[in-house]
């Protein structure tokens, strides 16, 4: 056993590799052959006499006391502990009563427990509250078999609940102490007491919210497992090709709104493809979307109808006259070219202002095979000049 | 009223059978899925002159169709293969739901360690002997991909969440009366 603070740091500092090791290997057995990497035989057995270590069999751990001191004051411990700020409670009702009876010379002792009480038991409760935060959210999260997590999270529930009504607790504890903090003299400590109300204020709005996520969290877990139960028997029945018979799944179907996924998937697209137009089915299609968006009627541009005179039958005559057959008719002829052209039987009428026109028109076109007289003759006002065929033409 | 330019993209997204979920990895389907919350009756007046259905779920949307063209046959054999698939995600975890992320090659290495997990991925329609394991399990996630269950979150990973689709599955699966079976 050791005596004095002096001595305990002491060695706890000279063996501090070997201190630090067993904390951080805590969670699991360390061979006494581990260790000897940080310390020797003898020391060893001194430590575990001085009851800093214990020994179980073959492995070796700090003391309970040593490791529930590192784990405090480093603050790692993953525990919770709401019965030790239950107990904190008592205490401190313990220690007012004390008080109230106490000589005033003695009065300070049981002030300053007290005060530590009321220092410690807001930390405290935080501590619990982020540990439960921890361990929910951690149990939700990771464990792989529904009932486990379940239950886990069943436990964590009645751990919150618990705290809950210990914050409840110490609220009702302040209230009925509430003289003993109005006749103290000493600032310090009302200051104290009025600040743990404040802190208890805000640590019941997060913890009804945990409150509230733990139920969700267990909700969603009973669901998740009942879940997994549906699809394992769901999946048997498939398998012994029974789940048409045995169960109402086509009934289902045949009422449910399933989505399009499960319909044989045609490309839709917002804008109309032009390939689309030359479809058997195009118009009908229009028409459809024509009638069900009620949209203003097309108003197509029209031209003026075509008047129906454009229609009917007409003909228009053109009388042409084959000058190379008259100019060989008229040499053979013999005769003289303006009573030939005045007496031709043309195939229709031709007036005498016409014929003229053919004689000049001949007179100039085979001039070179006509012989020009120079006796003229009159005709109705009309002066010619007489033109014969050549002899020696045929 | 006038509808946003989106509703081409809607109607788009929507009739290639895919969800619009709250919890979409894709931003722009994230956007979709709020206009369609921001205004649902009007949306579901609008598409219900094309011919579809705007459905709604807990946390997402989808299209039916009006008349549906597949026999219950079809629609019956496509839940029988949700079915398998639903059935080994959750022998690979039973945590498998609504927000869980798995990646081709977790998939793959649960496989390997779990001769179950690989018979089933093995049986599956989607498998074939040729197949490497690992591209079958790529079918399995991509299987969920097609009906918008899932969306590839990570594309190097070969990384995929599950979608808030995912419920419509689960709440069908769930209205099934499985009459009381011995699992022992």
């Amino acid at each position: 056993m050791i005596a004095t603070i002096a001595r305990l740091t002491a060695l706890l500092h000279r063996h501090r590799r070997l201190f630090e090791a067993l904390f951080e290997k805590r969670h699991r057995h360390v061979l006494a052959h581990e260790v000897l990497e940080y310390i020797e035989e003898e020391p060893l057995a001194f430590l575990i006499e001085a009851e800093l270590l214990t020994q179980h069999e073959e492995s070796i751990e700090l003391d309970d006391r040593v490791l529930t001191f590192f784990e405090e004051m480093l603050q790692t411990s993953g525990d919770i502990e709401i019965g030790d700020v239950d107990e904190m409670i008592q205490n401190m009702q313990h220690n007012i009563a004390l008080y109230r009876n106490e000589h005033e010379s003695h009065k300070e002792r049981y002030l300053l427990k007290i005060e530590r009480t009321l220092k410690k038991i807001p930390q405290m409760i935080l501590k619990n509250l982020n540990m439960l935060q921890l361990h929910i959210g951690l149990t939700y999260k990771t464990q792989k078999s529904h009932k486990n997590k379940i239950m886990e999270l069943g436990h964590y529930r009645q751990k919150l609940e618990k705290l809950i009504a210990i914050e409840q607790k110490i609220d009702h504890v302040l209230e009925i102490e509430k003289p003993f903090f109005a006749h103290l003299a000493r600032h310090d400590t009302v200051m104290l007491q009025l600040r743990l109300k404040g802190r208890l204020r805000e640590l019941r709005v997060s913890l009804t919210a945990l409150q509230q996520e733990v139920i969700e969290y267990i909700n969603k877990s009973i669901q998740n497992l009942a879940f997994y139960e549906q699809m394992i028997k769901l999946k048997e029945l498939k398998n012994a090709l029974e789940l048409k018979e045995r169960t109402n799944i086509v009934p289902l179907l045949e009422q449910e709104k399933m989505p399009v996924s499960f319909e044989k998937l045609t490309h839709h697209v917002g804008l109309l493809e032009t390939d689309y137009i030359y479809e058997e089915h195009f118009e009908e299609v229009v028409d459809t979307l024509r009638e069900s968006m009620h949209l203003a009627p097309i108003v197509k541009p029209q031209a003026e109808g075509i008047h129906p005179e454009f229609f009917e039958e007409s003909h228009d005559m053109l009388s042409m006259v084959d000058v190379q057959l008259l100019h060989s008719r008229f040499c053979e002829s013999k005769k003289e070219l303006f009573d030939f052209v005045q007496t031709y039987p043309f195939s229709y009428e031709k007036s005498f202002q016409e014929r003229i026109e053919i004689y000049c028109q001949m007179a100039l076109m085979y001039e070179e095979f006509y012989t020009f007289s120079h006796t003229f003759e009159s005709m109705q006002g009309f002066t010619y000049l007489k033109i014969f065929p050549q002899v020696s033409n045929p | 009223m006038s509808y946003p330019k989106q509703i081409q993209e809607i109607f788009e997204h929507l009739s290639r059978g895919q969800f619009l979920c709250e919890n979409s990895p894709k931003r722009a389907e994230r956007r979709l899925y709020e206009l369609c919350e921001s205004d649902y009756e009007a949306y579901v007046e609008y598409f219900d002159q094309l011919g579809f259905g705007l459905e709604r779920g807990e946390r997402y949307f989808y299209f039916s169709k009006k008349m549906a063209t597949k026999t219950i046959e079809e629609k019956l054999a496509r839940m029988m293969e949700y079915i398998d698939l639903v059935e080994l995600m959750l022998q690979f975890s039973q945590t498998f739901g609504v927000g869980f992320r798995v990646s081709v090659a977790e998939l793959e290495m649960a496989a390997k360690s779990n001769i179950t997990l690989k018979n089933s991925i093995e049986k599956l329609k989607s498998s074939s002997k040729s197949m490497t394991l690992n591209q079958q399990c790529a079918k399995v996630l991509e299987s969920f991909a097609k009906g918008g269950f899932m969306a590839l979150e990570h594309e190097h990973e070969q990384r995929y969440t599950v979608l808030s689709s995912f419920t419509y599955l689960q709440t069908f699966l769930f209205a099934i009366e499985v009459p009381s079976i011995d699992l022992t």
